[in-house]
This record gives C-alpha cells, structure tokens and sequence, in this order.
C-alpha cells in the first residue's frame, strides 16, 4: 500500500516535470523577448470573429482553433542565442521532430522542424530556429536588431492556413517560407 | 503481533501522506480579492476603483448587442505598486506574490510577454463564454508594477466587436481622467 501511494506520488511530480518545455527559461531571461500564447487565448481569438467573411479571416478562425500553444523568442545576445541554438538540438534529439527544410542566405539561416500530423498538410509542432538576421539585413523592431528567433507552435496544425495567423497576429514573416516546399 | 504492527505503521505513513495532501490542498494561500483588500491600505500602493459608468455612455442610444455587451462590464479594479528607492528590492518580493497569485489554476493563462526589464500577463476568471474577470499585470523593473482586474458578469468574447462600438460612443474625454490623477499623486 505504501508503495502504491510512493509511486503515484512520483508519478504526479514526475507528470508536472514532463509538462515543462525545454524553452521555458527563456520566459523569464532579461535578454529575450518572450512572447506566450496558451490555447485558450486562440479559443477566445476565434470567438472574436463573429462573421468571417474573407477567406483570411475563415482561415484566421480554424487554426486559431486547432493550435495548444505558441512560444516566440527573440534575443540579440550572442551568449543567449548560442544557448538556445544548443537548446534546439538536445530537443530535437529527445523529440519526434524531422527537419521540414532549411533555408541559408549568406549569413541568415531559417531552419523549420515538423513533428507529422494526420496528413500532409498537417503538423503537430513545428519549429522556427532563425539566426543571424542582423548580419544581413538591419531589421528593426522597437529598436532592436534581432539575432536570433526561436518560434514554437503546437496543437493540430494546417499549414496552408499559416499565413492568416501571421498576418493576423503579425509573427515574423519568415514563418511564411514554410509553404515554400509545397508549392515548388 | 509483528503483522499487526506492520500495518499500523504503513497505516500511520499513508495518514501522514494524507495529512500532508490535505495541507497543500487548503493551503491555497491569499486570493487576488483579499490581496487587493490588504493592499488598499498598504501607503506603498496605490488603488482605485473605476465604476463601467466613468465611460460616459449614453446607453439609450446604443443598439440591443451594444447594449448587452456594455452590461457584462461592471468595474475596474486598479492596484499599482511603485518602485520605493530605499527598498528596490521589494518590487520582485511584491510581484512574486501577485505572480503565484495568478498561477493558481483557477485563472486561466492567456499569455505572457517578457522584454527587457517588462513583464506582461493576461489571465481570466470563469468560462470562456462567461468571463467573471480579466487579469491584467505589467510590470517595470525601474518603476513598479500594475495590476488591473476588469471585474464583469457572463463578458463574452462575442462581445468584443460590439463593446468596442459602444466604447466610440463614450463622452469621457482625457480630463475626466486627468481629474482622477492628483488624488493619485502621480
């Protein structure tokens, strides 16, 4: 019996540990900037759109439905980026994720990873590890340079649909270059 | 004999396990309301109520889902601690608190921002077709932190387009506002 209680106890703890997310640290790190979108964030977004007329709109409203979560981490510091670029792939090792594609543009380099869905069309998580882009190309957000971006997205995910959530809640657009392969 | 005692013992282990459960689980610590209660007279804060009417509405102008959405607002629960030069320290103790407040699993998380040296969160209370209060903290490392409950009554995302209408109607100007400001002493 006591045993019995020993174990479910471990279990429970161990439960809660698993639910934590390798990137989570980052939520709370003076050099990023961390932006955090639970589900029930995307439930109440698709509720906003009483009538959606325009495609964008309709699109907007099912992956607003379909998505668990969404984690977006931007730094400029070196020491930061390099951490998170090993972050990446310790969890692409422990994960299920594939590379989908990698994009190198002299000194910027996009990498997407996908865990498969039900179909072609769909992923369970994907990842967007982007770095360099100040190197290349002064972009500038509240006066920032940005490094480097790491953005996470889980849940039941229709690909074709991505650009009505970049648009619609202004994600980097280099999120965009995912449709890239399919229409090759 | 043994057996029996055996089984006392593992008896008195699971009680203390059950004990100690029991304990975690009443042990749910201050709530949002009773902070906002303590903190109003705490001369380190400051905290004001702003009833839905400060909008200045005229509702019998408004159309039917105007007017309904402009009904599940009730008031403005505003608390705002401010950075104290002898004691900058206290700023993360004070926010540390609000913090575990909100993680408590009755308010729902809707989003977390961080940047520099600001904090953001967003939280509700309820159903999410029947919202009873929305949470709003932000934070500053230099200057303090505010804490903002939009207490209603069934707010419902539906409402949103409609509310924000009714809201282009408000007569409030800026000094209403402005007037509420040196009571404040900011």
């Amino acid at each position: 019996m006591k045993k019995i209680v020993l174990t479910a106890l471990l279990l429970a703890s161990m439960s809660v540990g698993f639910s934590q997310s390798v990137f989570d640290k980052y939520e709370n790190e003076k050099s990023v900037s961390a932006m955090v979108i639970s589900k029930s964030m995307f439930s109440l977004l698709a509720k906003f759109e009483v009538v959606a007329e325009d495609k964008e709109t309709k699109d907007f409203i099912d992956i607003a439905k379909s998505i668990t979560s969404l984690k977006v981490f931007t730094t400029t510091d070196k020491q930061v980026a390099a951490a998170m670029s090993s972050d990446v792939a310790s969890y692409l090792k422990s994960s299920r994720l594939s590379e989908l594609m990698r994009f190198s543009d002299e000194n910027t380099q996009i990498k997407f990873y996908v865990q498969e869905g039900k179909d072609d069309d769909h992923v369970k998580e994907l990842l967007m590890f982007v770095s360099g882009i100040s190197e290349l190309e002064k972009i500038d957000i509240n006066g920032r340079q940005i490094e480097t971006v790491l953005l996470s997205l889980s849940g039941d995910i229709d690909l074709n649909k991505i650009n009505a959530l970049i648009t619609k809640m202004n994600l980097p657009q280099e999120l965009n270059k995912v449709n890239q392969k399919q229409q090759l | 004999m043994k057996k029996l005692l055996l089984n006392h013992r593992s008896n008195w282990t699971l009680g203390l396990v059950f004990l100690a459960l029991s304990m975690v689980a009443c042990n749910s610590g201050p709530t949002l309301q009773s902070y906002f209660v303590e903190k109003s007279e705490d001369p380190n804060f400051i905290s004001l109520t702003l009833p839905s009417s400060i909008l200045n509405i005229a509702v019998d102008s408004l159309q039917a889902d105007q007017h309904e959405a402009l009904a599940t607002l009730k008031k403005l629960n505003v608390l705002i601690y401010r950075k104290s030069v002898n004691e900058p320290a206290q700023l993360n103790v004070e926010s540390d608190v609000v913090l575990k407040i909100l993680s408590n699993s009755a308010y729902t998380e809707l989003m977390k921002l961080n940047a520099e040296d600001y904090k953001g969160a967003v939280s509700y209370l309820g159903t999410e077709d029947a919202i009873k209060e929305i949470i709003v903290f932000a934070k500053s490392g230099s200057d303090g932190f505010a804490l903002i409950r939009v207490i209603g009554d069934g707010m419902n995302p539906k409402y949103l387009k409609p509310f924000v209408e009714a809201l282009q109607t408000s007569k409030a100007s800026a000094e209403d506002f402005k007037n509420l400001l040196p009571d404040l002493g900011i």
